[in-house]
């Protein structure tokens, strides 16, 4: 009977030491987390309805040395507490931001900057030529910073000079016209705080960072939130917010639910059946609109079979990518005359200005005829008994609707008689393999901040550009590229541009499919901000009515 | 007991070692480069190659894990390659959040599928029996994944009784328990099935036995028989399970973490593994590993206090 008893009890005990182990889990995890106010808890009528906008980020912030700044997330919270020297407007146009204003020498070979004068890091530190001489040094040649951008800036920039304590001179290898879009707008290009820097060391200043932005970093608390706080005493328009926090919600479902819920302010990952929904719901605004980012099968002409004008003609005008765009991707993508240029450049190409190639497939039988293709007895295409076959790779879900389409492109293609061996990849292995260049067909896309035409056609199409993957090479429009970024007007650019993308065009090394758009829900208490293609700036951000 | 403990946990210490080689056997031999990865499709060769010099990735294999296991016997467990910040700390700080969740699951599953698996025990074959059981059923099939979005939906969206994700905060605070309940459910239901299954069929087995007839013989009432004669004798399979299970949770809460932007390492060891970021899976599934290990010792230790039969020699 003793024994039962004590056998009793002992379920209760395991019971209280389970209960017991949680309140232990509870007591490590508790530590300095604080609670509510739309940094963790969300959920209705939770945001207070002061001035504190939450904004969904879809992963969590990886670090803020602008040196080393390559993801989205990380880019947009380092914007709203560091600044460069020049800035973009809503339109994509470049303005004055810590430095007042800015010229070429005639030659184009330096380029002096005036800056602001009575700017304050937000640690009290001044802001001056010292600093941002500090800064581009740390980029250009310090051995212990990260090396991220340091060949895109020293490809560029010879030196730079301090001239006074509000002028600083830089000193270019070669005239390039793209030098503000190619180089000081880049991440890289905000300026953090000398003293921060030197207080902390380059670890701790990475996640403690101290910028002369329109918000104060406040906290960051790993996997939950980061909290930035309005800096009172910025140069420019004050912002009307107290606290912008992020928050990292890495699924679409889950932002979307938090929108409408009013957990938080603004979404940026939602796909399209959120879109048509979010459309419906009075409370939520939905913008879409196209950004710098281009999407487009990619061909290997290095080798068999595109290493054929014809073939490359013959598959460009036997996919009705137009079809299979609107009805895969929709809203989210606009069809875009060249796979080169996005459409929101001042160098994109008008409708009708360089060719394109429609559906059409008698022209596509008729090329890969004259290309020596015939079909067999079983319909599969072949040339000196060869068949027709090659390898397709898409990322799985890297691009809006990758996949998808490269499983329509294959069936189209499969009906007219070419066997295509589709490679759906982990983005990891992929890139991996696109960059050696060991593939014949690859969905691929190029996104940049800026609407510099020579930020796209320079990689993308140069010999030997750094994105060049499918080997393509092509002396006078190299010329033509060389040119393009020397010669200042941008006319003459636009020209040159426009000749460079019909000769793209009329190379089919690319199947163009796509421009993506970028997508944000917000509430429709937050105001101030302007959804457009160039940046993402909260600086004039302010809630109305009750704020959720 | 103690001097069991300590062979346990030097037995353990071939484990830890096979798990780290395994890992980084997996890692490094699966196609895609950290370094190129980092850097995004639009860097050129030259950086990429730099970066992998930076980071040691040009060294040969057995140098690398040679190295990584120097740094861990000094209890170093390296840099992440994505942020150049040390691992400890970023997993340290989440992984406290990974256990939180798996701790508060388990006892919502323990519960529950004690609970349920008693009923259907006692009241075997009746509807209430069936229902517990297809319900179990549902719950060991639905992913913990799909269970999350319901759950957020029925409670986040529909009746906004409950905030949809992140963490509010401690689990002495309102906001801390508003906000781990949701991603506990629905991580813990799919343990809970498990565990109520185990119940049934273990007490099922006890009630059959001699003893329990004694008992019944005896004119105790079925409240005492069912609880203290018959139950405590047949948690032991279930002791084992909900051991186990603690193990799974922890593993297993990476979707759901995901799901309910749950602040642990799940999310994080997601985000790396795309990155090939080496140090931060090799520490985190490392992570794991001991803490399975350790649960499995506790699970040992805990199966003397429910039956003394059982000794530690």
């Amino acid at each position: 009977m003793n024994q039962t008893r004590a056998h009793g009890t002992l379920v209760a005990r395991v019971g209280a030491g389970l209960l017991a182990l949680a309140f232990v889990a509870a007591g490590c995890s508790g530590g300095g987390q604080p609670s509510g106010n739309g940094g963790g808890t969300g959920g209705a009528n939770q945001v207070a309805a002061a001035q504190d906008a939450v904004i969904a980020n879809v992963t969590d912030i990886v670090q803020l040395d602008p040196l080393d700044i390559g993801d989205e997330p990380s880019s947009l919270v380092a914007g709203q507490v560091m600044e460069a020297l020049v800035k973009r407007d809503k339109d994509g146009n470049i303005v004055a931001a810590l430095a007042e204003k800015w010229s070429a020498s005639p030659d184009g070979l330096t380029w002096t900057f005036d800056l602001r004068k009575n700017v304050k890091f937000h640690d009290g530190s001044d802001f001056n030529a010292d600093v941002v001489k500090w800064q581009y040094d740390r980029i250009l040649t310090d051995k212990a910073a990260p090396t991220r951008f340091r060949k895109q800036w020293s490809d560029v920039i010879k030196d730079v000079k301090v001239v006074d304590p509000y002028t600083l001179a830089i000193a270019l290898k070669a005239p390039n016209a793209a030098f503000l879009d190619l180089v000081i707008t880049t991440n890289a290009g905000m300026i953090a705080s000398k003293a921060n820097f030197e207080k902390l060391g380059a670890k701790e200043a990475a996640t403690k960072p101290v910028g002369t932005g329109p918000y104060k970093f406040k906290e960051w608390v790993t996997g939950q939130k980061v909290v930035l706080e309005a800096n009172k005493e910025y140069w420019g328009e004050k912002p009307k917010l107290n606290t912008l926090t992020f928050r990292p919600i890495a699924e679409s479902n889950t932002q979307v639910i938090e929108l409408e819920t009013g957990g938080v302010h603004f979404i940026t990952k939602l796909g399209q059946e959120d879109v048509n929904r979010l459309k419906q719901n009075k409370d939520v605004r939905v913008e879409t609109v196209a950004a710098y980012q281009v999407r487009f099968l990619n061909l290997n002409v290095s080798r068999a079979p595109f290493n054929d004008l014809k073939v490359r003609q013959a598959i460009n005008y036997a996919l009705d990518t137009k079809a299979i765009v609107s009805s895969l991707v929709g809203d989210l993508a606009v069809p875009s005359e060249s796979a080169v240029v996005p459409i929101a450049s001042w160098g994109a190409p008008k409708a009708g200005e360089i060719p394109t190639y429609k559906a059409d497939l008698s022209k596509a039988k008729a090329l890969l005829a004259e290309a020596g293709y015939t079909a067999g007895a079983d319909g599969k295409l072949a040339k000196d008994g060869k068949p027709f076959k090659f390898s397709l790779y898409s990322p799985n879900g890297r691009y809006f609707m990758d996949k998808e389409i490269c499983e329509v492109v294959k069936n189209q293609l499969t009906q007219l008689g070419i066997q295509v061996d589709l490679q759906v990849m982990e983005w990891a292995p992929y890139l991996e393999k696109v960059q050696k260049g060991d593939f014949d067909m690859a969905f691929l896309g190029w996104n940049q901040s800026s609407p510099d035409p020579s930020i796209f056609f320079d990689p993308l199409v140069k010999t030997g550009g750094r994105g060049n993957y499918g080997k393509f090479t092509d002396k006078e429009l190299d010329g033509w590229l060389e040119e393009a970024v020397k010669v200042t007007d941008q006319a003459k650019r636009k020209d040159l541009y426009l000749k460079a993308a019909k000769r793209v065009a009329d190379n089919a090394w690319y199947v163009p499919l796509y421009n993506q758009t970028k997508v944000a829900a917000s509430r429709v208490t937050l105001k101030g901000y302007t959804h457009t293609a160039a940046g993402t700036d909260f600086g004039s951000l302010y809630l109305e009515g009750k704020g959720n | 007991m103690l001097k069991y403990a300590a062979k346990k946990l030097l037995a353990s210490l071939p484990v830890l070692l096979g798990v780290s080689l395994l890992v980084f056997l997996i890692m490094h031999l699966t196609p895609g480069d950290p370094a190129a990865v980092i850097l995004g499709p639009d860097a050129d060769q030259e950086s990429v190659q730099v970066l992998r010099t930076k980071l040691g990735l040009d060294q040969p294999l057995p140098v690398q894990y040679a190295r990584y296991l120097g740094r861990l016997a000094h209890g170093d467990l390296g840099v992440s390659i994505r942020s150049n910040q040390p691992v400890s700390k970023e997993l340290g700080s989440r992984y406290p959040f990974t256990m939180e969740l798996a701790v508060v699951s388990l006892v919502i599953s323990v519960v529950l599928g004690i609970g349920a698996g008693v009923i259907a025990a006692v009241k075997k074959g009746s509807i209430g029996d069936t229902l517990t059981m297809v319900t179990a059923l549902v719950g060991v099939s639905a992913p913990s994944f799909w269970i999350g979005l319901m759950l957020m939906m029925l409670f986040s969206y529909y009746l906004r009784w409950l905030p949809a994700s992140g963490r509010g905060g401690p689990l002495w605070t309102l906001a801390g328990w508003k906000t781990i309940l949701l991603p506990a459910i629905a991580l813990g239901l799919g343990s809970a099935a498990t565990i109520a299954r185990m119940t049934r069929s273990s007490l099922l087995e006890v009630l059959n036995q001699d003893f329990i007839r004694t008992a019944r013989a005896k004119g105790l009432p079925e409240r005492v028989v069912i609880f203290r004669h018959a139950l405590s004798n047949a948690m032991i399979p279930v002791v084992t399970i909900v051991g186990l299970h603690l193990g799974f949770l922890l593993g297993g809460s990476v979707i759901v973490e995901q799901v309910f932007a749950w602040p642990g390492i799940g999310t994080q060891v997601v985000t790396a593994i795309g990155n090939r970021d080496f140090p931060v899976v090799q520490a985190a599934v490392l992570m794991i590993a001991l803490s399975f290990v350790l649960i499995n010792l506790v699970v040992d230790m805990v199966y003397g206090m429910v039956d003394p039969r059982i000794r530690y020699d």
